[in-house]
């Protein structure tokens, strides 16, 4: 463990440090990781509940030597595991949801897709959907909002992931929660 | 819709949603004038804002379920039940949903239970339930939950009223501290046993009994909820042979479905025992069908096997509670009480009273639980919870608190992680070491109180973070790394010597050169280990597993002077309250305490000082002492003055900055120090191929900023003090090289924004004048002329940049446009940026005045753009993009080439230099600096760093200032 601990924090270090293949190779481990987690939550007493707050902060507690990490490090990391949350939450609802219409094969065990309830499917697959719509008009606006919903991140590190201040984050997630909000009740802006 | 668009609808709103009702509404009206698209559009979005809480609940449910507000399921709040007034559900679970209710007869609160619809029951079914019902409220004792009254609602649902009682199921209470003290458990035990007694005398049978159904309450009494519910329930259910709840508590006839006794709850009785002293089930098996099946065939997981102090008479209590044959079991409850109190006394030791204990476990947690009061009680699926919030046990006296004796141990700036040895008389700490790019190492130092002896231990750790002593003095052990694969706690030879790595994790000093090393969260089973390692040969004595379900984040150890005993800190996050937990060596819990004084930060120091029995405690965020009774085991926190602030007394604590308290208590050492700007001049000689020299022109522990004049021969500072609701700053100008300062008196109050005139003869600065109001201001170099500008939103600039003939370009906050400001009469200008800018970090106008350099950034954030603007026609010309990280300034010079700088991906300034139709060049990177300015020449550049400097002080009178 020692070791998977220090390279995610060797990686995170080189990739704060401006190294893309850093954040290459970060995936992979990430990915594996929330999987792993995921499946033991599944695996837990009856607690199905979706806690991608919980499940990116058990994730960076388990890879990274945490306590020696200051703010914008972990910040990247839990901006990256939102990511990869994103990713792995929606493929599994895509995934769960194909499985439920009888649509075909599904490439995915029939258990790993029950890592979103089936009342929740919709609300994962319609957030995805609207971050993508945000991204197109204003990235750094849905990145704060993948952050909050897919990694639970204070708006301090979320700030700090995408490199603006603390005032410029909470003033762009107001109008990105409006904008949300919006789109969530079938409203569009022209 | 695209970006722009966007963009603009979002400013508007950005502007509007700060204003009240009625600027609002002039601005709107406005608004629509120009744009009625962008109102409506605005408005649409200003609704969404006002109601985004509630339109975006469902989502937060989704994500957040822990957030996730109580819900009405039955949708009864406000209404009145017979004499009930309903206020809110507090809780659901398997038997019904709760709500909060105000008995209007009686004026009192209570908790209303409401059976769920499944379990409606036929009318011989309804009449058997309502018999017994009324059996059960007949019941009196005080294991068993009371029951006020049985009533039914107008939808025919059967409710129950009861008492709100305080506190934690016992199920809420093993998850969170799993394996149970002996004594606690049995005598939870002995009075479930009691209130079972009292009630199969009435001949009542409870045949769901489970950690769910016990709630303990804050004064130590334990009541058992949801008697005789589950018959009614199993009567509701229409398939045959289905079963309902929770299976790994059901004895072998239960789940055979054969008539039931009271034995039954008694086997339940040993399954919940089994569970509070082992942390498991006696049964194992992932699914139902597999539990049942070990609970009908298998032999329990043998004790011994899980936990090796119980008495041989406790364990056979409890494996004759699990005899599959009735018969073989306790007969009665009373039996079983008498077994139980014999037990009891044996093991109860010197702790002094187990339900005191309880007791102070309950106050303890409830502390930490204080926000989430009501989730207790949807984990019960049972009897409502009431919080008591927690009184702290304040220590304060009447009068100003003493000033701290402070002295200065380093003289450096670089000392940091300090902490003292055991004689008092020498201190290590961690010196940083940085070369000229920037690139810092780290060596341990120690050297005497007074400065003198200083003896460099090791050098070239790449990261470090604490410190300490042996009990010894004959060894250092710090936190620190040496490159990724060599990290953690090391320990090295006070003469010297190379360090050893002792493993990944935190120490603390136990005794002579006996270390703990706490190692958090070591999969699979989150269990973090506190190992005891000896410092001279490295070697392992114990390795105590911390157990936690869920995770350890910060686990930290300290030592208490018990033979068998530590106490711990551990908290779950680093931000989040610590609990202090007493533990043994095998790492069972014996008492835990959530001291009220929240989240400390990442540094805290805790030190036992046995003369005066308290727990001395220091963190970026608080100083306390906390008293704890040896007799009892008993803690108490009481947070104590001097605040933090008064402690560090106008110096700053960066993010790593640590504390030390000394053995004794009496002396705290930390390390913090000011913030220091300093002023560099660099000289910019563009045909030397990548090589600048920095010259250190003055430092202050006032916040500087700093611009080199066009000319290239003054610089005008700006010293930034605080002052109640914002800061001012005062402007004065000096050589180049340094030397006498001429102050320009009338301070600004809060500068934004300042840069030199193109002549040289004035300095124009932007500033905050209220509320989202900025004023541009124009001064001559004495000060003596100032006039006014403009008044701006603050949203309309947020960098100025002057022209000549006092015009001057504004950049607003979007830096998606620009504006020229001219004199009186000759009618501003606005620019908005083409498509491939993303947004204007810096303009230079040109020798010829007539077009701006701009340094921008591309829409998507990943490229650096220059460009040019034609003042007249507003055409934006791109020169060239290049990556970066960041950009910086820009100056057009008087040769006609460009100069300007970006943050490199390495992190450092690159400098650049082009011209229109020409190549870029990189120069090469800048030695020092942030903000940077240029001389129109380009060979003069001033540039400033802040960086704290952090020294080791010593608070020679902390223990008094605690006492006072």
């Amino acid at each position: 463990m020692a070791s998977i601990q220090s390279e995610v924090t060797g990686l995170l270090k080189r990739w704060s440090a401006g190294d893309e293949r850093a954040r290459d190779q970060l995936i992979p481990l990430v990915y594996e990781r929330l999987r792993e987690l995921a499946h033991l939550r599944l695996r837990g007493a009856g607690d199905n509940s979706l806690n991608t707050t919980g499940l990116v902060h058990e994730a960076y507690i388990r890879l990274v030597d945490a306590p020696r990490l200051d703010l914008p490090n972990r910040a990247h990391f839990l901006a990256l595991a939102s990511e990869v949350m994103r990713n792995l939450l929606v493929d599994r609802a895509r995934a769960r949801m194909a499985a439920k219409r009888g649509g075909g094969q599904t490439p995915l065990e029939l258990n790993e897709t029950l890592l979103v309830a089936d009342d929740d499917l919709e609300s994962v697959t319609d957030l995805d959907e609207a971050l993508t719509r945000l991204g197109t008009v204003s990235p750094r606006q849905a990145l704060l909002l993948q952050h909050r919903y897919f990694g639970g991140l204070s708006l301090e590190e979320s700030a700090t992931a995408v490199g603006t201040s603390l005032a410029t984050a909470k003033r762009e997630l107001r109008s990105a929660r409006a904008w949300l909000a919006l789109e969530l009740s079938g409203e569009r802006l022209h | 819709m695209d970006p722009q668009r966007w963009q603009a609808i979002r400013s508007a709103f950005d502007t509007i949603v700060e204003m009240d009702d009625d600027s609002r509404a002039n601005r709107l009206t406005l608004l629509s004038s120009s744009d009625p698209e962008l109102r409506a559009a605005v408005e649409l979005l200003l609704a969404a804002d006002s109601d985004a809480d509630a339109r975006l609940a469902p989502l937060e449910t989704v994500f957040f379920p822990e957030s996730a507000p109580a819900s009405d399921p039955l949708g009864l709040a406000g209404r009145t039940i017979s004499h009930f007034q309903i206020m809110e559900a507090i809780g659901a679970g398997g038997m019904g949903v709760v709500y909060r209710a105000q008995d209007t007869r009686l004026g009192r609160a209570v908790a209303l239970k409401f059976l769920l619809p499944s379990h409606h029951l036929d009318s011989g079914a309804r009449a058997r339930f309502l018999r017994e019902a009324h059996l059960v409220a007949a019941l009196d004792h005080p294991s068993l939950c009371t029951i006020h009254d049985v009533g039914t609602s107008d939808d025919g649902r059967f409710f129950l009223a009861m008492p709100l009682y305080p506190g934690e199921t016992l199920k809420a209470r093993m998850t969170r501290d799993g394996v149970m003290p002996i004594s606690d458990a049995v005598e939870i035990a002995r009075q479930v046993t009691e209130g079972l007694h009292c009630a199969h005398d009435a001949g009542i049978v409870h045949r769901d009994l489970k950690p769910g159904n016990v709630m303990l309450l804050p004064d130590g009494t334990v009541k058992i909820l949801d008697f005789g519910l589950a018959k009614a329930r199993d009567q509701s259910l229409s398939e045959p042979g289905a079963r309902f709840g929770t299976v790994s508590y059901m004895s072998p006839e239960q789940i055979r479905g054969e008539a039931l006794d009271g034995r039954a709850d008694l086997w339940a009785v040993g399954v919940i025992l089994f569970e509070m002293l082992t942390g498991r089930k006696p049964f194992g098996g992932g699914e139902d069908i597999s539990i049942a099946h070990a609970i009908l065939h298998d032999a329990p997981v043998p004790i011994p096997r899980l936990r090796d102090d119980l008495s041989a008479a406790l364990e056979d209590l409890v494996l004759r509670l699990l005899q599959k044959d009735p018969c073989k079991r306790y007969a009665t409850a009373e039996e079983l009480r008498g077994d139980l109190t014999r037990i009891e006394p044996a093991i109860q030791g010197t702790v002094g009273s187990v339900r005191k204990r309880l007791r102070r476990a309950w106050n303890a947690t409830n502390r930490q639980a204080r926000s989430r009061r009501w989730v207790s009680v949807a984990i019960a699926g049972g009897v409502a919870a009431v919080a008591i919030s927690a009184e702290l046990i304040l220590a304060r006296r009447p009068g100003p608190p003493p000033s701290p004796d402070r002295v200065q141990l380093t003289l450096t700036g670089n000392a940091n992680d300090a902490s003292l040895s055991p004689d008092g008389a020498r201190i290590a700490f961690e010196e940083k070491q940085c070369d000229n790019a920037g690139y810092c190492t780290y060596q341990v130092v120690t050297q005497d109180t007074d400065g003198q002896n200083r003896l460099v231990l090791s050098r070239n750790a790449a990261n470090f973070f604490r410190t300490g002593w042996t009990a010894d003095g004959r060894y250092l052990v710090f936190n620190a790394s040496y490159g990724p694969d060599r990290w953690g706690a090391f320990v090295i030879s006070t003469l010297g010597g190379a360090p050893r790595h002792l493993g990944g994790g935190e120490f603390d000093v136990l005794s002579g050169d006996t270390l703990l090393v706490a190692v958090g969260l070591l999969p699979p089973d989150s269990i973090g280990w506190v190992r005891r390692i000896t410092a001279h040969d490295g070697q392992t004595l114990d390795s105590i597993p911390i157990h936690d379900p869920g995770a350890t984040w910060n686990l930290g150890v300290s030592f208490l002077p018990f033979p068998d005993r530590l106490l711990i800190v551990v908290r779950k996050k680093w931000d989040s309250a610590p609990e202090l937990r007493l533990i043994d060596f095998r790492g069972t819990v014996i008492d835990r305490v959530t001291p009220g004084f929240g989240s400390l930060g990442r540094r805290v120091a805790i030190r036992w000082v046995p003369s005066r029995q308290k727990l001395v405690l220091a963190s970026q965020r608080e100083v306390s002492r906390s008293e704890f009774d040896i007799l009892s085991m008993d803690v108490t926190a009481s947070r104590v003055g001097p605040d933090i602030d008064t402690i560090f007394s106008g110096l700053q604590m960066s993010g790593d900055g640590n504390f030390d308290i000394s053995l004794d208590g009496e002396r705290l050492l930390h390390s913090a120090g000011p913030i220091e700007s300093t002023l560099w001049t660099i000289g910019a000689r563009r045909t030397t191929e990548g090589r600048f020299t920095a010259t250190r022109v003055l430092s202050s522990t006032a916040f500087l900023r700093a611009l080199i004049s066009p000319a290239g021969d003054r610089i005008v500072v700006a010293r930034e003090v605080p002052m109640s609701g914002g800061h001012a700053s005062d402007f004065s100008i000096l050589p180049r090289e340094g030397g006498a300062e001429s102050r320009i008196p009338s301070g600004v109050a809060n500068l934004l924004d300042f840069e030199w005139s193109p002549d040289g003869a004035t300095i124009m600065y932007l500033h905050g004048i209220e509320r989202n109001k900025v004023r541009l201001m124009e001064s001559d170099t004495t000060g003596r002329r100032t006039r006014e500008i403009a008044r701006l939103d603050e949203s309309a600039a947020i960098d100025i940049h002057p022209l000549r003939d006092g015009a001057v370009c504004i950049i607003p906050a979007e830096r998606r446009s620009l504006s020229i400001i001219r004199r009186r009469g000759k009618g501003d200008v606005t620019w908005r940026a083409p498509d491939w800018i993303g947004s204007i970090w810096g303009v230079s106008p040109s020798p010829d005045t007539k077009s701006l350099a701009v340094l921008a950034i591309d829409p998507p954030g990943k490229l650096m753009v220059v460009a040019t603007v034609d003042i007249e026609s507003g055409r934006f010309t791109k020169l060239g993009t290049l990556g970066g990280e960041w950009p910086g300034w820009i100056r057009w010079l008087e040769d006609g080439s460009i100069l300007f700088n970006v943050v490199e991906t390495q992190g450092a300034w690159g400098l650049f230099t082009t011209r229109p139709g020409g190549p870029t060049q990189r120069l090469g990177a800048l030695p020092v600096g942030e903000w940077f300015s240029v001389s129109k020449d380009g060979r003069h550049m001033a540039a400033l760093s802040h960086n704290v400097k952090n020294d080791v002080y010593m608070i020679r009178n902390f223990g008094k200032m605690l006492r006072r």
